[in-house]
């Protein structure tokens, strides 16, 4: 009893959180400002209130690592209010992935010899949850170091792909098997979620892993790929033999139109040229999964997950805005991929 | 100083400065096709630069745009980080190449990194789009490179060919003329002197 108490009233509080999310008029504003000064302005009278910048560091990227600060702030605050298990996912599903995007960006840094600061600084700011800390990896001076750093955790596998990195001489086998990695301990997360909980979960999980299995294929089209069950480690409603399909088709168009909805409309926008809108609209579908789970029941750990997503979407609107304006982009040019939720 | 000055009036250097204008007047001939062959040469690569360079611009957009599109997706912060991750770079070879005398620079293009596999595929459009701007930079600078050396080959052939023809071949033509003035002025001389031995000789 106490626990549902307690429920409800995250549900209250989650409510009036995502009322408090930027609304459509305040996106306007904001990518309307002229320049990047009077969007600080205009982004002192929203929740992330006054920013200042320091000088001589690139504003565009102080802004993304201050918007990704919030982004984790609101993980962590949600996190603590859900009781049980679903916080439990909710903690292990998002920094499970900023862990993977972040180790992604350390391999990148020693690959390139970058300075361990240098690699410190292009990290999201969000605790490690199987790595014990980002320190050590970042001072690596090989990638053997580095992988060898991960030899106790579920990144072990990383191993096995160092070989093939030194012959193809390039960084994808890892990222590859970081992917994979992250698909495998996702699908095998969402089980330890109430039945009831699940079926928004898994929605937006196999939906993201489908259209990012689709844009790889995409992205494979027309080159030499040895295996394509390596490549595509999980799949979910688009078969292996569809992307694999995918990748052998002689042209884009065909290769959409082998699609089924809601794929078709997702990657509608590569007809023209337009990949960054795919990105815009796979957050679009995110958000729209989101919040059909929502309207199906308002007091549910439905909408937790949805404020998350919401959110997550704000976040990519404001670094988008930021880096327009810090560039000194038309509106028109920005707001074509803002994503707000509906409903 | 004159073009006469230090000229010995003989018949010897008569017959030699006349050979000399021959071929300096065949030169001069050989000059004028290579300016006109330069000009036309010239005038043709003019057309072609302003097509390439206004398709530049186009293609230069159009990869503005997919870099502004990919940053707008990604964030800068990914950007800069997944950007970071190739290795290998564009791999040139820069050989002397001849056209018509003139020497210019041509680009080959060796190796070109993979960027397919490395980059988000957002990323990877900006990236081929970027790519095949830097070839077409390459390209379009191999090809100003020519235009320009052509140019002032052509420059300098006409500064020549003037120089022949205003200068040269006249002052030589003036020596010529010069040396016959002398030597006939010399051979009336002789005349007059025979004449003059011969009257005083009968009388």
């Amino acid at each position: 009893m106490r626990t549902q108490t307690s429920f409800k009233s995250v549900m209250l509080r989650t409510h009036a959180r995502i009322a408090n999310l930027l609304s459509r008029d305040q996106v306007q504003r904001l990518a309307e400002c002229p320049d990047l000064e009077s969007f600080l302005e205009a982004l002192k009278e929203t929740p992330y209130g006054e920013i200042t910048l320091e000088e001589g560091v690139n504003p565009s990227i102080q802004l993304e690592r201050a918007f990704n600060q919030k982004f984790a702030e609101r993980i962590a605050e949600i996190v603590k209010l859900t009781p049980g298990a679903r916080g439990e996912f909710l903690h292990t599903y998002f920094h499970l992935r900023f862990e993977v995007l972040n180790l992604k960006r350390i391999l990148r840094g020693i690959f390139n010899n970058w300075e361990p600061e240098e690699i410190a600084d292009s990290l999201i700011p969000i605790e490690p949850i199987t790595v014990k800390d980002y320190q050590p990896l970042t001072r690596c001076k090989s990638l053997e170091e580095a992988v060898g750093l991960l030899e106790d955790t579920p990144y072990k596998a990383l191993r096995g792909e160092l070989e093939r990195v030194r012959q193809v001489e390039a960084l994808w086998p890892l990222e590859h098997m970081l992917n994979q990695i992250y698909s495998k301990r996702v699908l095998a997360l969402t089980a330890s979620l109430p039945k009831s909980d699940q079926r928004m979960v898994n929605a937006l999980v196999r939906y993201e892993n489908d259209v990012e299995n689709i844009l790889t294929a995409l992205k494979y089209r027309g080159k030499e790929v040895e295996d394509f069950e390596e490549l595509f480690p999980v799949t979910y409603g688009v078969s292996l033999e569809t992307l694999t399909t995918v990748a052998k088709a002689s042209d884009i168009e065909s290769a959409i139109n082998l699609l089924e909805e809601p794929y078709k409309t997702v990657l509608d926008p590569l007809r023209t040229g337009d990949v960054a809108m795919v990105r815009a609209m796979l957050r679009r579908g995110k958000c729209d999964v989101a919040s059909r789970a929502k309207a199906m029941d308002q007091f549910g750990f439905n909408v937790i997950l949805a404020f998350l997503v919401y959110s997550e979407a704000e976040k990519d609107n404001l670094v988008g805005l930021a880096w327009g304006k810090a560039q000194g982009l038309p509106p028109e040019n920005l707001l074509k991929y803002i994503v707000l939720p509906r409903g | 100083m004159s073009a006469t000055t230090g000229i010995r009036p003989t018949k010897g250097f008569l017959m030699e400065t006349k050979r000399r204008i021959q071929t300096v007047e065949r030169g001069t001939e050989f000059l004028k096709m290579k300016r006109d062959q330069l000009a036309k040469e010239l005038t043709e690569s003019l057309g072609v630069l302003r097509g390439r360079r206004s398709l530049l611009l186009e293609n230069l957009s159009e990869a503005y745009r997919a870099l502004t599109a990919a940053y707008l997706s990604l964030g800068p912060i990914e950007v800069q980080s997944q950007a970071k991750s190739i290795k290998n770079t564009l791999e040139l070879e820069v050989l002397p190449r001849s056209i018509m005398g003139v020497v210019y620079p041509s680009v080959q293009l060796q190796g070109h990194p993979e960027v397919a596999a490395e980059l988000d595929i957002t990323l990877a459009h900006a990236a081929e789009k970027v790519f095949q701007i830097i070839e077409e930079i390459i390209r379009l600078a191999e090809f100003e490179e020519r235009v320009e050396r052509i140019a002032s080959e052509l420059g300098a052939t006409s500064r020549k060919v003037n120089a022949l023809e205003n200068m040269v071949i006249p002052d030589m033509r003036y020596i010529i003329k010069f040396i016959e003035d002398k030597l006939d002025e010399e051979a009336m001389e002789e005349l007059v002197r025979m004449k003059l031995i011969g009257g005083a000789k009968k009388s």
